[in-house]
């Protein structure tokens, strides 16, 4: 061992398994495939063994060893993060849509758009379109600072958030930009909600890209897992599901109101 | 005594011949190759420096890579030079013989005095 201030071995192999998992993640991030991110851990797990090095002295940071390898990215993987997002995008667009338009459906009036709504509206869209530039420095957080405190920080970002956007409702209250029938905003609304989720159901099922060990065929690796297949299948069906859960809750407080 | 360790820029040019060269006597691994130049003098080879050259090789197809699988499970894996690899080396070699000639060609020859006075005045 070098300069390094880690002194058995037990507490270097913890250290460069975290580093080879920290390689698996930014490997994921420059989009490599499963199979290439295996072998590229796999040859640097073999050569720290070899030589008893600490990772971070041998290879340098894993952010940085990643970028050094130039591994190809898989094709069309920043299109399906653009085509994820845009998906969000528009069922994010539905969701608010069926909340504002549910209540003057039932008692048959028109939907008002507040100047608040529009803001908060145009707020959430810049956010989501910009959220997977920040995907990578999110995840590098987390791993760096630990769970808690990103989920700390995080929360502490949410609730900023929500206090600017009810700001936003209350100082606009009353600016009523246009209004317009309920019926045709809750049919577009719930085509905004379903449709993505329908377009990635179909068009992207659940493809796993596994880490392929060298040596193991594809074929041998654990196929996704049950659980794992509906976390998926809920996370795609989140917004709409949420939204039920949203608009029987917002009748339930115009029925209280009434 | 410790190796000597050679300025970056010179083991930058060299490394990826001198890797070629290590895999001429057969197939190998990567901590091998690593421990066969420190023994030839160039100093320690790092992990970082030496797996994303290794990668540009096979990329460009001098290297092939067979993983070598045991019992319990992946072992090593081994690289070798194909025949792509043996011309690019012997290509290699050859340049950079005519290189180092040249500049041995250089540093050896004796300035004149001329030739110090037209690289000394040159802003005239």
């Amino acid at each position: 061992m070098t300069t390094s201030n880690i002194r058995d071995a037990h507490d270097r192999d913890t250290e460069n398994e975290k580093w080879l998992e920290s390689l698996t993640i930014e490997l994921r991030l420059l989009d490599v495939n499963g199979t290439r991110i295996g072998d590229a851990v796999a040859t640097a797990r073999e050569f720290l063994v070899d030589s008893g090095a600490l990772a971070e002295e041998s290879f340098d940071s894993a952010r940085h060893y990643a970028a050094e390898l130039g591994l190809p990215a898989t094709a069309g993987a920043s299109k399906g993060v653009w085509g994820a997002t845009l998906r969000s995008g528009l069922g994010l667009l539905g969701l608010m849509a069926l909340i504002e338009a549910v209540v003057p459906l039932t008692h048959q009036t028109d939907v008002t758009v507040g100047l608040g709504v529009l803001l908060i509206t145009v707020a959430v869209l810049a956010i989501i379109a910009f959220l997977p530039r920040l995907l990578s420095t999110i995840i590098v957080r987390i791993l760096s600072h630990g769970k808690v405190r990103a989920f700390v920080e995080g929360a502490a970002v949410g609730l900023a958030v929500t206090l600017v956007f009810v700001l936003i409702s209350l100082w606009s209250v009353d600016r009523i930009v246009f209004s317009v029938p309920a019926l045709p905003v809750f049919i577009v609304a719930v085509v905004l909600l379903i449709a993505p989720a329908l377009w990635a159901q179909f068009q992207y099922p659940y493809q796993d890209d596994p880490i392929v060990p060298p040596g193991s065929a594809s074929a041998d690796t654990p196929r996704i897992s049950i659980g794992i297949r509906l976390f998926l299948f809920a996370t795609n069906w989140m917004l709409v599901i949420g939204s039920v859960i949203l608009c029987a809750f917002v009748l339930f407080m115009d029925t209280l109101a009434r | 005594m410790s190796a000597k360790q050679w300025p970056s820029d010179w083991m930058r040019a060299a490394l990826g011949l001198c890797v070629l060269r290590t895999l001429a006597a057969g197939p190998t691994y990567g901590y091998a190759i690593a421990a066969a130049l420190e023994a030839n003098g160039f100093g320690a080879i790092k992990g970082g420096t030496l797996y994303p050259l290794l990668t540009r090789c096979e990329a460009a197809g001098w290297i092939a890579v067979e993983w070598r699988v045991g019992a319990g499970g992946p072992e090593r894996k081994y690289l070798s030079l194909t025949d792509a690899g043996r011309d690019e080396l012997a290509t290699q070699t050859a340049n950079w013989c005519d290189f180092t000639g040249t500049v041995l060609a250089h540093l050896d020859n004796t300035p004149t005095g001329s030739t110090a006075r037209t690289t000394g005045t040159d802003k005239s």
